[in-house]
């Protein structure tokens, strides 16, 4: 009887143990269940900008196809400014050549091509950062270049308002920043963020997102300073 | 007293088990070299059925050859297909065609803070999917390229989405399988694994 008491014991001990085992499990890819749990779901990458967020600098390329873009770059780098991180605060300033720039938007005429902008990491030599196939960044940074696709952008069907450009130029700024895409397929219309990976948050949310909204200051908050 | 450490070890086993299988997805060893463009896609496409409504031409092809073009700050892939056979086309189906895409050797940018010493190309990677390559066949959704990073060409609608990679008779999703789950995937999770003859008959089914 004492040996049959001491074993059921020992059993209720040891489904104990599993189930705080799995609660571990749990709390150590919280972060990759993002909404689910409450969290920020575009979630920063596991690698930085090398030297953080703050006072940092962007260009705007004078070949940039059209001129009328650059004030909406502006707002949508801005937009991000003043956010707070776990121990910084996000300020971007602009500068007129590209020495010493963090992030460096060109605006060209690709064409018809599915993407309206694209956001590559560099290191300091210039070259792209190495991941692992379709994975973020495994290492820091020094700066980030930003293509938007002209001809997309002038397309009225397609942005028939500043505010939508700005809402790709903002997006490609999150990028810069070192947040990833908010991608869980069930989230729309639930989370309305800039960091989706299409144009959905601007085309399905009311209003049309062109800021960083809740999530992305979510995001944000969880960057490396 | 004995039991609350046990407890400890056993929720920091679990912390550490799970952490290694998320820094697992991470790093890739041993992977193919690969840089991550972020883009956001202009058009967003969610089904097989939605690329077949919007497609100009939908052939089943096979790559040729791919020639790197580079233009502006981004590189390119033009691939050269041989046509094996035409599932919708509102003109005269060719016989050979021309597809563009964002991706291939990127070349290095301006030096800020290096000592320039290790400038070399790398392959880039439009969200985890590579190009295609040559002697790979493919179901492919496609416009008309207008513009200028070259002439004479087909894009396929959202790139990746309107991709469909076929290895022996099969749809076989070309990129890294962990991200598959993510919004902009659904075209491929639709068909991922499913034979090239289902791939035809939804095709078929929803030609207007």
């Amino acid at each position: 009887m004492t040996w049959s008491r001491k074993n059921s014991s020992r059993k209720h001990s040891i489904i104990g143990y599993l189930f705080v085992l799995c609660l571990g499990l749990v709390g150590s890819t919280a972060t990759s269940l993002g909404p689910l749990l409450g969290r920020a779901d575009a979630l920063p990458y596991s690698y930085r900008l090398i030297g953080g967020v703050n006072g940092r600098y962007f260009w705007i390329s004078p070949t940039t196809a059209n001129h009328a873009y650059d004030n909406i770059i502006r707002a949508g780098v801005s937009s991000w400014n003043g956010l707070a991180t776990s121990s910084s605060t996000v300020l971007f300033t602009e500068l007129t050549s590209n020495a010493g720039t963090q992030a460096d938007f060109y605006a060209l005429d690709y064409g018809n091509t599915p993407w309206v902008g694209v956001t590559v990491m560099r290191d300091a030599n210039g070259n792209g950062v190495v991941t692992a196939a379709g994975q973020p960044p495994y290492a820091d940074w020094t700066y980030s270049e930003v293509s938007l696709n002209d001809y997309l952008l002038r397309q009225p069907n397609l942005f028939p308002s500043t505010n939508k450009i700005q809402n790709v130029a903002g997006h490609e700024m999150g990028h810069a920043l070192g947040l990833d895409h908010t991608s869980n397929p069930n989230d729309l219309p639930l989370i309305c963020a800039l960091m989706w990976p299409n144009l959905a948050s601007y085309e399905q949310c009311t209003p049309p997102v062109f800021t960083p909204q809740g999530d992305d200051r979510n995001s944000v908050r969880l960057l490396s300073p | 007293m004995k039991r609350a450490g046990v407890a400890i070890v056993a929720l920091a086993l679990g912390l550490v088990i799970g952490g290694l299988g998320r820094a697992a997805i991470v790093p890739g060893s041993g992977s193919q070299a690969i840089v991550p463009m972020k883009a956001i896609l202009a058009v967003n496409y969610q089904s097989v059925a939605g690329l077949t409504r919007a497609a100009q031409l939908i052939v089943f092809a096979r790559a040729s050859f791919t020639e790197d073009v580079q233009y502006g700050q981004l590189p390119f892939a033009v691939t050269t297909l041989e046509v094996l056979d035409v599932l919708k086309s509102n003109r005269a189906a060719p016989g050979r065609l021309r597809v563009l895409e964002l991706g291939g050797r990127l070349q290095p940018g301006p030096v800020k803070g290096g000592d320039g010493a290790m400038r070399e190309s790398r392959t880039v990677s439009l969200e985890g999917v590579p190009v295609m390559k040559p002697g790979a066949e493919y179901v492919l959704f496609l416009e008309p390229y207008v513009g200028s990073v070259t002439s004479d060409a087909w894009v396929a609608l959202g790139q990746f989405q309107g991709t469909f990679e076929i290895v022996r008779g099969e749809v076989t999703y070309g990129g890294d399988r962990r991200l598959l789950s993510e919004a902009e995937f659904a075209t491929q999770r639709e068909f991922d694994a499913h034979s090239l003859t289902a791939l035809r008959d939804e095709v078929h089914t929803n030609v207007p």
